[in-house]
């Protein structure tokens, strides 16, 4: 997968950028703060319809735009099997999706489009950060790849947020139990296909992460597992858990009531990283985590390419902090 | 202040709020109707009056109607054992497009949505549970739109209905997910109601 062009509005600082890449790796230099990050940002943004630095779409619009301009980044892809445009646009609080000229509904139908794997020296926080950290990977990396698990999340989300909303509403059990029961029951659904899916890939992932690591050189070995949110019932990821969740969900709902949220669930998964079975997130030196993180990266590229058949975007954040960590095994 | 004649901006600000029309369409819209025949315009203005003053609830399915109860309801060639339950008005006229329904509707005005603070209370729950209890009801057609809202709504009416009706289905098969139906094409519909399932 390639980019061909790159042209960019009031993105951040970049005010007006009109680039066109060559075939073969492409290299940005120069001081702090000219604009390299925010230029992969923006790269990153037509592969995701979205930040990988803030929440709020509203951070990348040039400070000092007008209000009635819009900001917009827009990108030739040139893929194996077809030639796109994508172009997004930030406008007055709205964010807009086009491909090929055509105005695209969901962010959902942006995914697949640009596939691509970003290395950051913020990676590190996937290894040292909380359990949030590791979904987003996850989350970002199963979007790109498949459309029916990004539809399962969304789906998810939305009966979760509906149930909490329920569980909030200062109603008691028994007013609310006919009104819990349709949201559980979706949520139960998605929740098992969300989980094949994870499952899935974090086997896959730790194969290939751990094949990318012991290619550094470093001696120790590095495992991934998948700390899913039924496994406190017995179930085993591969098992089918919809009917189990759906039960655990209606056990749960005194509890949940008196918390005012949803304690079980995908939204509470996380995975963990060891090295010779201890926790690479307590036990290693930051070297070994950047190791790690590098590892899990390069395992994200290998999964995109066999789920793909195209070799993704590589965009890499700070070279040498990044491949530093390859060496490095203190 | 503005660089047009206060009736037309008037007329202007009133297009704006029509949905999909922004500025620059309605000052179109608005120039098109001052240069158009006075009659003309002035028999969209009366159309619009009329369509307000005429257009009622139909007080068994919750239609738009000039006359109660609606023609659909009255007509007693349709199966008035077999009731569609959908969303929206603009569902109905879908629905009749297609031809493939010869049952009658039943008009929810919505589907339920905790975060947005719609209970069922906030539909025509009631009605349709009262229409379900008297009995003469065959079959019940749950077809809410497949978002989670509208998905959620069935589970929740089926269940709720469940011990009045003998059949309760649900039209599945053929309408895009994530979509609304209002923008489901005919034939989508017919098959979609073919394909119509059990709700467990
Ligand atoms: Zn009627």
């Amino acid at each position: 997968m390639l980019l061909r062009e790159l042209r960019a509005r009031r993105f951040r600082n970049l005010r007006e950028i009109d680039l066109r890449f060559p075939d073969g790796p492409v290299l940005f230099w120069g001081d702090n703060a000219q604009g390299k990050t925010n230029l992969l940002e923006a790269i990153y943004f037509l592969a995701t319809g979205r930040s990988f630095r803030s929440r709020n779409d509203r951070e990348c619009v040039a400070w000092d735009a007008p209000p009635d301009e819009a900001a917009s980044v827009a990108g030739q892809i040139e893929r194996a099997d077809a030639r796109r445009e994508i172009r997004v646009v930030l406008y007055q609080g709205e964010k807009r999706l086009f491909l090929d000229g055509k105005p695209l509904a969901r962010l959902a139908e942006l995914f697949g489009e640009l596939n691509a794997v970003l290395f950051t020296p913020a990676d590190l926080q996937i290894i040292q950060g909380g359990p949030s950290a590791r979904r987003r990977f996850l989350d970002l990396e199963l979007s790109q790849i498949s459309p029916a698990y990004l539809a399962a999340l969304q789906r998810y989300n939305q009966a979760l947020r509906h149930r909490n909303a329920l569980l909030r509403g200062g109603r008691p059990l028994e007013r609310i139990a006919l009104d819990l029961a349709p949201y559980e029951a979706i949520m139960a659904e998605a929740a098992g296909e969300i989980l094949r899916h994870r499952a899935a890939a974090l086997e896959d992932l730790g194969r290939r992460a751990a094949r990318a690591h012991a290619e550094f050189g470093a001696g120790e070995r590095l495992e991934i597992s998948y700390r899913h949110f039924m496994r406190n019932d017995g179930a085993d990821a591969r098992e089918d858990v919809v009917e189990k969740y759906r039960s655990r969900l209606e056990a749960d709902r005194a509890d949940d009531l008196r918390q005012g949220a949803t304690r079980s669930g995908p939204h509470r998964d996380d995975f963990l990283l060891t090295l010779d079975g201890r926790s690479a997130q307590d036990f290693a030196s930051q070297g070994q985590q950047r190791s790690c993180a590098l590892a899990l990266r390069i395992a994200e590229v290998g999964l995109m390419e066999a789920r793909r058949g195209e070799a993704p975007l590589l965009l890499l954040d700070d070279v040498g902090s990044e491949l530093d960590a390859g060496r490095r095994t203190d | 202040m503005s660089k047009t004649a206060s009736a037309m901006e008037t007329l202007i600000l009133h297009l704006t709020k029509l949905p999909s029309v922004g500025r620059k369409t309605a000052e179109r819209l608005a120039f098109h109707l001052l240069r158009a025949p006075k009659e003309d315009a002035l028999a969209l203005a009366e159309a619009i009056r009329a369509m307000r003053e005429r257009i009622r609830r139909c007080s068994i399915c919750g239609n738009i109607t000039e006359d109660d109860p609606c023609l659909i309801c009255r007509d007693e060639r349709r199966r008035s054992d077999v009731v569609c339950v959908v969303e929206d008005p603009m569902d109905i006229v879908a629905f009749e497009k297609s031809e493939a329904f010869e049952g009658v509707y039943h008009v929810l005005d919505g589907c339920l949505s905790p975060l947005q603070g719609i209970t069922a209370s906030d539909l025509r729950i009631d009605s349709l549970e009262k229409r379900a209890r008297e009995g003469s009801v065959q079959e019940i057609i749950l077809a809410t739109n497949p978002s989670v809202e509208g998905e959620a709504t069935a589970l929740y009416l089926s269940r709720l209905l469940e011990p009045h009706v003998k059949k309760i289905t649900r039209i599945g098969l053929g309408v895009p997910m994530g979509g609304s139906l209002e923008y489901a094409d005919a034939r989508t519909l017919k098959k979609a109601l073919e394909g119509r399932t059990k709700v467990e």
